[in-house]
């Protein structure tokens, strides 16, 4: 059995941990609340410009030789290369939220038939994926849990000039969906090549005017259309992993507080135990001594 | 009275600016300047980096500085979609005249490895930047 000295110090060091982990709980809580406000501020320019996308690809006059005439970032191609942009947090703590959103990327990787190669976001994405022996061709630490747009158009002008070069086919992004605190659902979209955005059926549209023209305004959407995708993709993945180390700290909250109590009954038990034998010890030097006078 | 309709501006962050007195947008496209009115046919334009300026029906002005993007009008609605707008009154005409001054040097040493596109670019938003603030600064 521990003496009570080693358990009082044990107590102290886990009362000093629940008190790390309660205040980065309530930090967590109040960034992850940010977060979901600022993934729903992003969300009027994403649906608009997803709606000037679908319409300039639906003109009448590019429609049938879209193909022909797309954007590069819209041409399909034959698929040798395969890039996944995976999308993790640069810290732990935040139970499995990374875990989880590589593993899915790994499950991904290894149904693609051609040769996958990695775009990390977060630094747990970039060790997991070298570690690993797979070829990460970028990485992009720091922002994971503060995105902004300006991160975004980085991965984008990244994703786009590996795609321009022929060293990537196809680029899917891996991210983690908030769905509420206790839910985010690991997730794999394709965004490169861009599929357009079908546009929904029977919505006759008036045609529109385009200035100067639909190629020119193509050309300046697609990659504008890549950025919000991203974008949307690093927000989301930014409420998940704040509300994953939430989930994460409040039940480590709750274990400090619960071997707390634990060591406590201990410590008493131990110093119980410590004084009755104390007592005895003195009782029976007493006796001893008065056995001895006689 | 000119008829109303309804305008905003709308950034990847946030929505910018919303009004449904706009009577008329003055702004500059890729192929040049254009105003629309309400009622205008629907209309998609690819927007250059210049001021844009909206008036009310009250008569009044409002003028943004636009980083490109794209203008959508259907529906008596106008939308502008910009990655970065900022209202003429919030800009820091003393940062932007010293980011044109920058980027004027920087286009005249004509220096090895110069990024002509970028620095362009720069100036052309310190340009516009100063213009937006300046018209703004008048009223």
């Amino acid at each position: 059995m521990a003496t009570a000295r080693e358990i009082k110090s044990r107590m102290k060091s886990v009362s000093s941990i629940g008190k790390i982990t309660k205040a980065m709980k309530m930090v967590a809580a109040a960034r992850m609340r940010r977060a979901q406000e600022r993934a729903a501020a992003s969300r009027p320019y994403a649906l608009k410009i997803k709606e000037v996308l679908s319409s300039v690809v639906s003109d009448p006059s590019l429609l049938g030789d879209l193909q022909a005439k797309a954007h590069p970032l819209l041409q399909k191609r034959e698929v040798k290369k395969v890039g996944f942009l995976v999308i993790s947090s640069d810290k732990g703590l935040a139970g499995a939220y990374s875990s989880n959103v590589l593993k899915r990327a790994v499950t991904e990787i290894s149904a693609t038939e051609g040769e996958a190669v990695i775009i990390a976001s977060g630094r747990t994405a970039r060790d997991f994926f070298q570690r690993r022996g797979y070829k990460v061709i970028s990485e992009h630490l720091g922002f994971s849990d503060k995105p902004s747009y300006e991160d975004a158009q980085e991965l984008a002008k990244v994703a786009v000039a590996r795609f321009a070069a022929e060293e990537i086919d196809q680029l899917y992004v891996v991210y983690t969906i908030f769905k509420t605190a206790l839910s985010q659902i690991p997730t794999c979209e394709q965004i490169l090549p861009v599929e357009p955005p079908a546009r929904e059926e029977g919505k006759a549209e008036a045609a529109f005017i385009f200035e100067p023209s639909e190629d020119e305004a193509l050309k300046v959407l697609a990659p504008r259309y890549l950025e919000t995708v991203i974008y949307a993709a690093l927000v989301q993945a930014a409420a998940s992993e704040l509300g994953a180390r939430m989930t994460a700290m409040t039940s480590a909250t709750d274990n400090a507080g619960k071997l707390g109590q634990k060591l406590l009954v201990g410590y008493n038990k131990a110093r119980q135990a410590g004084i009755t034998r104390e007592l005895t010890e003195i009782c029976g030097g007493v006796e001893a001594l008065k056995q001895a006078q006689n | 009275m000119a008829t109303p309709f309804t305008f905003e501006i709308v950034t990847p962050d946030k929505m910018l600016f919303a009004t449904e007195e706009a009577a008329y947008v003055g702004f500059k496209a890729l192929s040049g300047n254009l105003g629309l009115e309400a009622k205008h046919l629907p209309i998609i334009a690819t927007m250059d980096i210049a001021p844009l300026k909206v008036r009310f029906t009250d008569g009044s002005e409002k003028c943004f500085a636009v980083c490109g993007g794209f203008l959508e009008m259907k529906d008596n609605k106008c939308t502008v979609l910009a990655t970065k707008a900022e209202p003429g009154e919030a800009i820091d005409r003393a940062r932007a005249q010293a980011s044109k001054e920058r980027a004027e040097h920087r286009l005249a040493a004509k220096q090895e490895g110069l990024d002509v596109q970028r620095a362009s670019l720069s100036l052309k938003r310190a340009l516009a930047r100063l213009k937006a603030s300046e018209y703004s600064g008048k009223n």
